[in-house]
C-alpha cells in the first residue's frame, strides 16, 4: 500500500474546506458581482447547490469504490489501456490545476507583498515547502491542516466582526433587479472552485470510514458555501456598487478597519495567515497529484515522485505564462473549458458506466 | 584464559568458605576498599566458620558492627549456633541472630559481586552454599531541596534527589496505592545503574508500559552517568530537534502525571526523572496552574504561549517587518526605527545575528560561571554591551530591544530552550531572503515536523492537531479543577475518569448558617 495512513471523516471536512476555501474567499466575490452585482449571494446559494450536485456524484463513486483512488477503479471500469489514459488525464489535471493555483499564489504574493522577488524564487520556496509536506504522508497533512484550517477561521471571523460598523443593508437592495438570468451567469466562473471536491476521487480509501465520503463531502461545501456567503453579503453591504472594482475584498475589508493605535496595516497579516490556507491547498493537489503518479507507474513509495511531480509543478507554473496578465487571460478564456469537463464531467461519465456495468459494491 | 573458563562456569557457591572466597576475589581482584571479616567459634578447627565481605567505602560499617558482627560474634562465642548442615545453620543466623533489617539469601556469585559492589554485606559460611546478604549502605546524599530549574511560588518544594532510594520514598510519599509499580533494571555494562520504571497499573496503558520497558532493555552501554543518557537512548525522534521525553526534578509533577497514565523512569545517580510519553503543550503548562485557581493561571498560558511564539518567530518577524514590509509598522516608529540604524554599518539580518550572538554567549557565561563572577558578566553584558554597542554604532537600540525580548521570552518556556536558537536561526534567513512569506513557509515547515513527531505513540502535539476538542480544556487555558474530570485520552483511553462528575463545590444550604446561629 503506498499510503498507510487513515483520516477521520472530520479531518476529511477539513482538508475539501481547506482546498475550497483560500482561493474562493480572495477571488470568488469579484468574479460573481461582476455578472450578478447585489444579488451575487443568491449565485453563491446557486454555486453550493451545483457544488452539492457534484459532490453527490463523486460520493457516489466513492461508494462504489471504497478501495480504490480514481486512478484504481477507473481501470477496473475501463480496462487496463483506456483506464490507464483516464488515469493519466486526472494525473494531468491535478498538476495542471496545482501549477495555476501556485502561478495565481506566486503573483498575488508578488504584487502586493514581496515586489523585489523573482517569480522562479517565491514559486520554488512555497512548492519546495508543500513537497516537503506531502513526503510526511496524508496524515501529518490533515494534522497540519487541523492547526491551519480553525487559524483561517478565526481570521476571518475577526475582520467580519470588525466590519460590522460598516454595514449597510440597504446595498443589497433592489432584490433580482435584472430577473433571474445575471445570477446564472455570475454563478457560472465561479462554479469551477466549487467542484475542487473531486480531490476526494483520490481520498476516498483513506477515510477511516470511506461509506460516509458523501455527507463529508456535502458537509465541507455547505460549510464553505455558508462562509462564501458570509463573505459576499458583507462586501456587498460595505462596498455596495464599489465591489465591482475591488479585486480582494478580504483585504479591502481588513484595510477599511484600520487599526491606527496599533499596526496601521494590518494585511500582511491576514496575508500571512491566508499564505498558510494557500499552502496547504497547493499541497492537498500536490499529494493527489503525487499519488496519481504513483499509483499510474505502479511505485512502492511516493517520497520521490513528491519531489519529481513538485519540480514539474513549478516548470508548468513558470514557463508558459509571461507575466500576471497572460495568466488572467488564460484562467478565463481556456481554464475552465478545460477543468470543468473533467472535474465533473468525468466523474459522472465513470458513474454512469459503474451503474450500467454494475462494477464496484452496491448496497 | 583457564580463569575465564572457570568463572564462566562457577554461577553458583560451591560448598567450600575457602573456593567461594576465592572465585569471588577471583571476579573483584584485592582492591583496598574490599574488608574479609572472619569469625570463628575459639573451639578451633571444629566449630564452623563465617567470613563478612564488604566494601569499607560503601559501608555504614558502624550499623555493621551493631547488626551483624556483634550478634554474630557472641553467637559464635557461645555457640549458641543450631542446625545439622551449613544451610541450616545459615537459616538460623539470618533468622534469629542477625538484626538487620534487610536479610537475603542469594546463590549466584556473579549476583553477589554485584550486590557487594553496590554497597551490601555478605556472609558467607563454611559448608555453605548459600550467601546471607545484608543491606547495610552508608548514604551520603544531598538534602531533599527546592529544584534549582522549576521552582513555584504555591505548592511542594521538594526535588527528588541523587539518590534513588530517596526519590522512590518520595514518590511512595505522593502515591500509596498499591497499584503503584515500580519495575528494577540495572542498565549500563560497568555503570550497573539501577533504574527504576514507575508507573500505575490501573491507569497507565499496559502497551506504553511494556513499549517503555522495550526500549530500555535494548540499550547496551559502558555507563549511565544521568537521566539525559537514558533519554537519548529510547527518544522517538533522534534527529529531531523536539525534545519528545519529558523530565522533571519534582516528585508531584512526576505524580500528577502518573495519575494522567504517564510512565516515569527514575535514575539513580540523577535528581531528574523522565516522564513519557511526552507533548509539546507540557512546555506552557507549569504544576503551579494546577494548584492555583484557574482564571489567573488560564490568561497566563495564553501569555507563555505568546512568548513562546514570538521567541521563535521574532528576530524573523522583525527582520521581515523592517526589510520588508515597513508600511506595517506605525509610521512614527518605522522613522525611529531608520533613524537608530542610520549609523550602523551592517545589514539587519547581520545585526540581529551578531547580537543574537552575544546575548547566547552572555547567557552561556552566566551560567556556567560562579555566582559572584556570574554576576560581573551580568553587569558587563547589560551596561557594555548594551549601552556602549549601541552609542558605539555597533548595533541600533531596536535590535537590542527585540533581542532582549527574545532573550526574556526564552526563559519564561525552560522546556523548550534547546529548539529555540536552531528554529530562530532558520526563520531569521528565511526572513531575510523571503520576508513573511519565509517566516510563514518556515513555521509551516515547523508544524509539519512537530505533527509527524510522535512520542511514545502519543502525536506530539495532541490534542491541538490531531484535533481533539474536548481536551483543549487543559492546552490555552486551564480549566477549573472540577472541569478537568478526566484524564486525557491522547495518553491513556480506559479508566478515563479521574474524578467524579459532580464535584463542583457547591455553596452550603442556607440552614446550615441559619443552625450556627440558633
Amino acid at each position: 500500500m503506498l499510503e498507510g495512513g487513515k483520516i477521520s471523516g472530520r479531518q476529511a471536512v477539513y482538508l475539501i474546506v481547506v482546498t475550497i476555501f483560500p482561493t474562493t474567499i480572495l477571488f470568488l466575490p469579484y468574479l460573481v458581482y461582476a455578472e450578478a452585482r447585489q444579488d451575487a449571494w443568491l449565485s453563491i446559494l446557486l454555486i453550493t447547490v451545483f457544488g452539492v450536485m457534484i459532490g453527490d456524484i463523486i460520493g457516489r463513486l466513492g461508494r462504489r469504490f471504497p478501495e480504490q483512488t480514481i486512478i484504481e477503479f477507473s481501470r477496473t471500469l475501463l480496462g487496463p489501456v483506456t483506464g490507464f489514459l483516464v488515469g493519466l488525464l486526472f494525473a494531468a489535471t491535478f498538476i495542471y490545476i496545482n501549477s495555476i493555483i501556485v502561478r495565481q499564489f506566486g503573483e498575488l504574493l508578488i504584487t502586493n507583498f514581496i515586489p523585489e522577488t523573482p517569480v522562479a524564487v517565491t514559486l520554488c520556496a512555497i512548492v519546495l515547502t508543500t513537497v516537503y509536506i506531502v513526503r510526511h504522508g496524508l496524515e501529518v497533512l490533515s494534522r497540519v491542516n487541523d492547526m491551519i484550517l480553525p487559524l483561517l477561521f478565526i481570521m476571518i471571523f475577526i475582520i467580519l466582526g470588525l466590519v460590522v460598523p460598516f454595514i449597510k443593508t440597504e446595498n443589497l437592495m433592489p432584490v433580482l433587479e435584472n430577473g433571474i438570468v445575471p445570477v446564472i451567469r455570475g454563478a457560472v466562473p465561479a462554479g469551477v472552485f466549487f467542484t475542487e471536491t473531486f480531490i476526494m476521487l483520490m481520498l476516498v480509501p483513506y477515510l477511516s470510514k470511506p461509506a460516509e465520503a458523501r455527507r463529508i463531502i456535502t458537509r465541507s461545501i455547505v460549510t464553505v458555501g455558508f462562509m462564501q456567503l458570509i463573505m459576499v453579503l458583507a462586501a456587498i453591504t460595505c462596498f455596495g456598487a464599489q465591489t465591482a472594482y475591488i479585486l480582494f475584498p478580504a483585504l479591502e475589508m481588513a484595510r477599511t478597519i484600520r487599526l491606527e493605535f496599533f499596526l496601521t496595516n494590518v494585511d500582511p497579516v491576514i496575508l500571512l495567515v491566508w499564505i498558510l490556507g494557500g499552502t496547504m491547498k497547493i499541497s492537498i493537489f500536490l499529494y493527489c497529484s503525487t499519488l496519481a503518479i504513483a499509483q499510474l507507474l505502479r511505485l512502492r513509495e511516493y517520497g520521490w515522485a513528491a519531489v519529481v511531480t513538485g519540480i514539474i509543478t513549478i516548470i508548468i507554473a513558470i514557463v508558459p505564462y509571461e507575466d500576471s496578465f497572460s495568466l488572467a487571460d488564460h484562467i478565463r478564456n481556456v481554464g475552465p473549458l478545460l477543468i470543468l469537463p473533467i472535474q465533473a464531467g468525468i466523474p459522472l461519465l465513470l458513474l454512469v458506466i459503474a451503474v450500467i456495468t454494475g462494477k464496484g459494491t452496491q448496497k | 584464559m583457564k580463569k575465564s573458563q572457570a568463572l564462566k562456569n562457577s554461577f553458583s557457591l560451591v560448598l567450600n568458605l575457602k573456593e567461594n572466597l576465592a572465585m569471588i576475589l577471583a571476579i573483584t581482584g584485592t582492591p583496598p576498599d574490599l574488608n574479609i571479616r572472619t569469625i570463628k567459634s575459639n573451639l578451633g578447627l571444629k566449630g564452623p566458620e563465617a567470613a563478612l565481605l564488604f566494601m569499607t567505602s560503601l559501608v555504614d560499617t558502624e550499623q555493621l558492627g551493631v547488626f551483624v558482627i556483634n550478634p554474630l560474634v557472641k553467637a559464635f562465642q557461645e555457640r549458641n549456633l543450631s542446625g545439622n548442615n551449613g544451610e541450616e545453620l545459615l537459616k538460623n543466623l539470618g533468622h534469629s541472630i542477625i538484626t538487620s533489617p534487610t536479610v537475603k539469601e542469594e546463590k549466584s556469585i556473579n549476583n553477589i559481586v554485584k550486590m557487594l559492589l553496590q554497597g551490601d554485606s555478605i556472609l558467607l559460611l563454611d559448608n555453605c552454599d548459600t550467601a546471607l546478604v545484608m543491606e547495610l549502605r552508608a548514604v551520603e546524599a544531598r538534602n531533599v531541596e527546592e529544584p534549582t530549574l522549576e521552582t513555584v511560588i504555591r505548592g511542594p518544594k521538594e526535588g527528588f534527589t541523587e539518590r534513588l532510594q530517596t526519590s522512590v520514598a518520595l514518590l511512595r510519599r505522593k502515591i500509596t496505592h498499591p497499584g503503584l509499580c515500580l519495575e528494577e533494571m540495572s542498565i549500563g555494562r560497568f555503570s550497573q545503574t539501577r533504574v527504576m520504571v514507575v508507573y500505575i497499573k490501573e491507569i497507565a496503558d499496559r502497551g506504553l508500559v511494556d513499549e517503555v520497558k522495550k526500549r530500555m532493555s535494548r540499550i547496551d552501554i559502558d555507563g549511565i552517568m544521568d537521566s539525559g543518557y537514558i533519554e537519548q537512548l529510547i527518544e522517538d525522534a533522534p534527529y529531531s530537534i523536539f525534545p519528545t521525553i519529558g523530565n522533571t526534578e519534582k516528585p508531584d509533577v512526576v505524580a500528577a502525571r502518573l495519575l494522567e497514565g504517564r510512565v516515569a523512569v527514575l535514575v539513580d545517580g540523577s535528581p531528574v526523572a523522565l516522564t513519557m510519553p511526552r507533548t509539546f503543550f507540557e512546555a506552557i503548562q507549569t504544576p503551579e496552574d494546577y494548584y492555583s485557581r484557574s482564571y489567573n493561571y488560564s490568561l497566563v498560558r495564553i501569555i507563555r504561549l505568546i512568548f513562546l511564539i514570538s521567541s521563535l518567530a521574532l528576530p524573523g518577524l522583525y527582520v521581515a517587518a523592517v526589510n520588508h514590509h515597513p508600511e506595517m509598522i506605525p509610521r512614527t516608529l518605522v522613522i525611529t526605527i531608520s533613524a537608530a540604524r542610520e549609523g550602523v554599518p551592517f545589514p539587519l539580518l547581520l545585526e540581529v545575528l551578531l547580537f543574537g550572538l552575544i546575548f547566547e554567549g552572555l547567557r552561556e557565561a552566566g551560567v556556567r560561571l560562579p555566582r559572584p563572577v556570574g554576576q560581573a558578566v551580568t553587569i558587563v553584558g547589560a551596561l557594555i554591551i548594551g549601552t556602549a554597542a549601541v552609542d558605539a554604532g555597533l548595533v541600533s537600540s531596536s535590535t537590542v530591544i527585540v533581542t532582549a525580548f527574545i532573550g526574556i521570552a526564552g526563559f519564561i518556556t525552560p522546556g523548550l530552550y534547546e529548539i529555540f536558537i536552531i528554529t530562530r536561526l532558520l526563520l531569521l534567513f528565511l526572513a531575510g531572503f523571503l520576508g513573511f512569506l519565509g517566516v510563514t513557509l518556515g513555521l509551516l515547515i515547523l508544524f509539519t515536523h512537530m505533527c509527524s513527531l510522535r512520542s511514545f505513540g502519543t502525536p506530539y502535539i495532541s490534542p491541538v492537531s490531531p484535533l481533539n476538542v474536548k481536551e483543549l480544556k487543559d492546552v490555552y487555558i486551564r480549566a477549573p479543577l472540577w472541569m478537568l474530570n478526566t484524564r486525557p485520552q491522547f495518553i491513556t483511553t480506559d479508566n478515563r475518569m479521574r474524578m467524579s462528575k459532580d464535584q463542583i463545590p457547591l455553596p452550603p444550604d442556607r440552614d446550615f448558617k441559619d443552625k450556627d446561629n440558633k
